[in-house]
């Protein structure tokens, strides 16, 4: 009661809170391992010859920080800025995160509007970090940027209607104790569903294959990469410790949606999310690995079927 | 008891074995003129057996067989009497004389024109004495799969489009009709009536108090759109003048002398039933006639325009349908009129496609413009042209007038005023505008000069050698009506009586 | 309602909005083959469910068969020798077509919910049947090419199937075998047809197919 979250409205101890936020600094990292190498043609420590270390992102960020920092005598303010800015927004937004059952941070009704403007925030500072540095392949990934989150936002939107917006409770953490009163015939398809759509947004919103490829070296066709073209040292540092929690976002994400069907405890459930976050990023590995990126003109299209999956399950939850 | 039975199950099953009797007995035969032989006679017993349904069903008033997944009433029964005897075995005569010294015929092309043509009777039949409304779903489907490549004439892309726009439309109206179906099915389960009842027409029937309002009203829309589509109701016709303009004469002739009708009879079965759910049972009875007043009213501006001879007869098929059906909406005191007008418009359709056909063969157009004057050139096919466009557009001394006649009849005792003032109106369009055609082709000097020697030979060949069995498909129709128009025998009398009674109350 | 009866039903769902989004031909016939395959699944689960009984199995290794196996089958030889591989023009465009089906879902749900015959346990049934009975609609009105239009027959097909599963659960096998031959001949008359167009104007194309007018 003495809890300084005053505005909080739902339960859970504050060691819990701190420890679901603290969870998502050190573990996001792990994730992006397993996932994604930073060589090119690299597939990632599933389908790699040689094992990669579970930290090398980690690594990866300590090297970085300790490199100094070139700007080019064009860029602004803005350009400084944008970096720690879009981390800071990814920061906020993990706070509200549940994990294995434990309350986020912070917890309020409507919070889930609050976390799809920070990821918006983040990505508007960094599109406009990149138009500072007027570079044309700067511009150019800007755009297309901006064009998939158009589709992407209505997506994630209705995918937070899909596992929230129902009678009496609309924040995540409620969602999810509502939910852990449900069974597998009332509640396991709208999961499932939503489960779906989240993945594909995963993929979307972090700039993985196939929307993207990260580790192209032509300037043509990238999309997120061209807009980070020009930040080097702590600023590159801090652009992917963000896109690593965004990518963490969205794991424990689903596994939030999916775990309380299981009826569990806490300790079975905070194993589960970890079981179930690396069961998702080997997955994304397979896809990295199997399927080449898709033509710009289909983006849409893919992006698009999440949202299409995310309505489909906010409808059977009328119905079921 | 039990030889009656087995007499009911070989009557009822006779009208399936019969073509498929004619069927292998074409697989067997050698020449192109031996299947159309067949072709003529299976259609000809078919038409024997309904007669001797008709003489069985004296004094009784329903044969059943197979648990009443086959059932004939009256009603059914002078269906079937017009199926085969006024529109498949003329048409399948007729056809002797439209393939002959045409170069498409082959022993395989006759072949299969007469086994789609004995599939087309087979099912068209199966839907007239199914007692089960999905049986009855299913055989109006398959006589869409069967007629659709009849009206495909090789190396011809007009009539490929045609034959397309037929089966799309047709078949997937024929599957919201099926919904339909469905629909009646549930409401008569939750009516009380277990699986395999619930779909017997007279089950329905007999539960048809106790059935949903809302859910049989649901289901009858359904049928009627359904249904409707097949029977080439407005506004669901479109692919009708193409089918019908396109096919082979035989073929035209039989579409719109019966597989409209077949149609038809579908939505009329299912109207006793739908009304008798409703609170207020005349309901499903105005959709019918709205229908079929849309169809007047939107064929006469149709046939008004239209050049084509064959287009016409189409739209003017869509006309007659329309009367049939805004006589049939007009509840118990319209029926007798339009089971009287079904026949009449079977008769003259039949003769007019079977003259407008050959003329168009023989001039190679289906213009009007062509055909002026062609009764002087080609007496039996102008003539009788011109003497079925008189009866169709009614004509006094036909029975086509007749029936009309106790229509507007009807109309002016149910107080039906604004329909029976639209069918009246677009009827006078009608009758201005194709007597005008009808004159043409009797008096009007001829407009094509006959220079191309293969049209002069084709003349002589026409004014020649006709044939008794042409003269007599072309003839025994128009006498017919002519009779009917004066004089109305007591046993028809009666039989249509029946069928009207048989039709509003199900046994 | 089991679980995997509402997976197969979402299933459907989820394959009508792929049809309708999709514009290469042979995904588009495999994606029929599933949704084929989960509607011929579906007897049988609701036998698992209320009794199996010999009518349901045959009705589902035929469904199975039929609509999983034969109509792709006769779907694709139709397009074997055909010039085109996706339609590139359709009469509405790719993207708003998947916005369509997606509001055809909304309005079949909303349409079952004001059946109020109907049992609350069937809602998810008869919005799917509902669904993809308008998405077949849909997609013959709003495509150009004739195998797309035998398509949209077939999603007709499997919708009222599935509306007939829902509203009328015994129907007489002959009647419902009966209606499935239908389904089969109606499919291969129509591929028939579609190689005689392709045969005769070297198109698929059923909107440039336009000479009769009036």
């Amino acid at each position: 009661m003495c809890s300084p979250f005053w505005w909080r409205s739902s339960g859970g101890s504050d060691y819990e809170r701190y420890a679901s936020f603290l969870n998502s600094l050190c573990d996001c990292g792990t994730i992006r391992s397993p996932v994604c190498g930073h060589h090119p043609k690299d597939e990632g420590f599933l389908f790699r010859e040689e094992r990669i270390s579970l930290f090398q992102t980690y690594r990866d960020l300590f090297k970085l920080l300790h490199k100094g920092i070139v700007y080019s005598k064009s860029v602004s303010w803005l350009f400084k800025l944008a970096p720690l800015a879009s981390l800071a927004a990814s920061l906020i937004a993990c706070a509200w995160l549940p994990f294995g059952g434990m309350t986020g941070l912070f917890s309020f009704t409507g919070g889930f509007l609050l976390i799809a403007y920070l990821f918006g925030a983040a990505r508007f500072v960094t599109m406009l970090a990149s138009l500072d540095t007027a570079s044309a392949f700067e511009g150019m990934g800007a755009n297309r940027e901006a064009l998939f989150a158009v589709f992407a936002e209505p997506a994630l939107l209705l995918g937070f209607g899909a596992v929230i917006v129902a009678p009496g409770n609309s924040s995540l953490a409620n969602a999810i104790s509502v939910a852990q009163n449900t069974t597998f015939s009332d509640y396991g398809v709208v999961a499932a569903l939503a489960a779906v759509s989240f993945f594909i947004l995963a993929l979307a919103e972090n700039s993985r294959i196939p929307v993207d490829d990260p580790t192209t070296h032509l300037e043509l066709t990238m999309i997120h990469e061209a807009m980070i073209l020009d930040n080097s040292g702590p600023d590159l540092a801090f652009i992917e410790f963000a896109s690593s929690l965004k990518l963490w976002f969205f794991y424990v994400l689903i596994a939030d949606i999916i775990l309380p069907l299981f009826h569990v405890g806490l300790v079975a459930r905070i194993c589960g999310t970890f079981l179930i976050v690396f069961v998702l990023a080997a997955l994304t590995g397979i896809v990295e690995s199997s399927m080449a990126r898709l033509r710009l003109m289909k983006v849409p299209q893919f992006i698009g079927s999440a949202a299409a999956f995310a309505f489909i399950a906010i409808l059977l939850k009328g119905i079921l | 008891m039990d030889t009656s039975g087995t007499l009911d199950l070989l009557l009822l099953g006779g009208f399936l074995a019969i073509p498929v009797v004619g069927v292998l007995a074409m697989l067997a035969s050698t020449k192109p003129r031996h299947v159309l032989v067949i072709n003529f006679a299976a259609s000809l017993g078919a038409g024997i057996l309904s007669l001797a349904l008709a003489f069985r069903l004296s004094g009784r008033d329903v044969i059943r067989v197979a648990d009443g997944f086959l059932r004939a009433d009256h009603f059914s029964a002078w269906h079937l009497l017009l199926l085969t005897l006024a529109v498949f075995s003329p048409s399948s005569l007729f056809s002797f004389s439209y393939f002959k010294n045409d170069a498409a015929v082959t022993l395989g092309g006759m072949r299969r024109f007469g086994m789609l043509w004995q599939g087309s009777l087979a099912s068209m039949s199966l839907a007239l004495i199914s007692g089960n409304i999905g049986i009855m779903w299913v055989a109006i489907e398959a006589s869409t799969l069967f007629t659709a490549f009849l009206i495909l004439r090789e190396g011809n892309s007009a009539s490929l489009e045609a034959m397309w726009r037929y089966i799309i439309m047709c078949s997937v109206g024929v599957a919201f009709a099926f919904i339909g179906t469905l629909l009646f099915a549930a409401a008569a389960q939750k009516a009380g009536l277990n699986g395999s009842d619930s779909l017997l027409l007279d089950k329905i029937y007999s539960v048809k108090d106790k059935l949903n309002p809302s859910l049989a009203m649901a289901g009858f829309v359904f049928i009627l759109i359904g249904y409707g589509t097949k029977a080439g109701l407005a506004p669901m016709h479109n692919w009708l003048p193409d089918a019908h303009s396109q096919a082979p004469g035989p073929v035209s002739a039989m579409f719109s002398g019966f597989l409209l009708n077949t149609a038809l009879y579908c939505i009329v079965r299912f109207m006793p039933i739908a009304s008798g759910a409703q609170a207020e049972p005349g309901k499903p009875l105005k959709l019918l006639m709205f229908l079929g007043i849309l169809s007047i009213a939107l064929s006469s501006i149709f046939i008004f325009f239209q050049q084509d001879a064959k287009r016409m007869l189409a739209y003017c098929s869509v006309e007659h349908l329309g009367i049939i059906a805004f006589g049939y909406a007009l509840g118990p005191a319209g029926a007798f009129a339009a089971l009287f007008h079904t026949m009449n418009h079977s008769l003259a359709k039949t003769t007019g496609f079977f003259a407008a056909g050959t003329l168009g063969k023989k001039l190679g157009t289906n213009d009007f413009s062509a055909f002026a004057g062609a009764a002087k050139k080609y007496p039996l096919w102008g003539g009788g042209l011109a003497l079925s466009l008189l009866a169709l557009i009614g004509v006094a001394p036909f029975s086509v007038f007749m029936s009309e006649f106790l229509l507007v009849k009807a109309g002016i005792d149910t107080s039906a005023w604004l329909p029976t003032g639209i069918f009246l109106a677009a009827t006078c369009v009608v009758f201005v505008r194709m007597l005008k055609h009808s004159i043409d082709i009797a008096w009007k000097p001829t407009a094509l000069p006959a220079s191309s020697p293969e049209l002069v030979g084709a003349a002589d060949e026409g004014k020649t050698r006709d044939g008794f069995a042409a003269t007599f498909i072309i003839a025994a129709p128009l006498i017919l009506l002519l009779v009917f128009g004066l004089w109305m025998p007591g046993f028809l009398f009666d039989f249509i009586q029946k069928a009207k009674e048989a039709l509003w109350s199900i046994k | 309602m089991t679980i995997l009866n509402e997976l197969l039903l979402v299933a459907i769902l989820v394959t009508n909005i792929a049809l309708s989004g999709n514009s290469r031909l042979k995904t588009c016939i495999d994606i029929v083959s599933i949704q084929g395959f989960a509607l011929g699944l579906l007897p049988a689960v609701i036998g698992l469910e209320t009794g199996m009984s010999v009518e349901l199995v045959v009705i589902a290794i035929a469904g199975i068969v039929l609509r999983g196996i034969v109509f792709p089958h006769l779907l694709k030889k139709s397009i074997q020798n055909a010039s085109a591989s996706r339609e590139l023009k359709p009469v509405v465009g790719y993207f708003l077509s998947t916005l369509i089906a997606l509001a055809l879902i909304a309005v079949s749900l909303w349409l079952s919910r004001r059946l109020q015959f109907l049992d609350p346990s069937l809602l998810l049934f008869s919005t799917v049947a509902l669904a993809t009975i308008f998405t077949g609609t849909f997609i013959i009105v709003g495509r150009r090419l004739a195998v797309m239009q035998i398509v949209g027959y077939i999603l007709l097909e499997n919708g009222i199937y599935c509306l007939g599963l829902a509203f009328v659960r015994e129907i007489p096998l002959i009647v419902e075998l009966g209606v499935l031959f239908d389904a089969i001949v109606a499919v291969f008359v129509m591929s028939v047809a579609t190689n005689k167009i392709h045969e005769e104007f070297e198109h698929f194309d059923v909107a440039k197919l336009d000479s009769l007018k009036g």
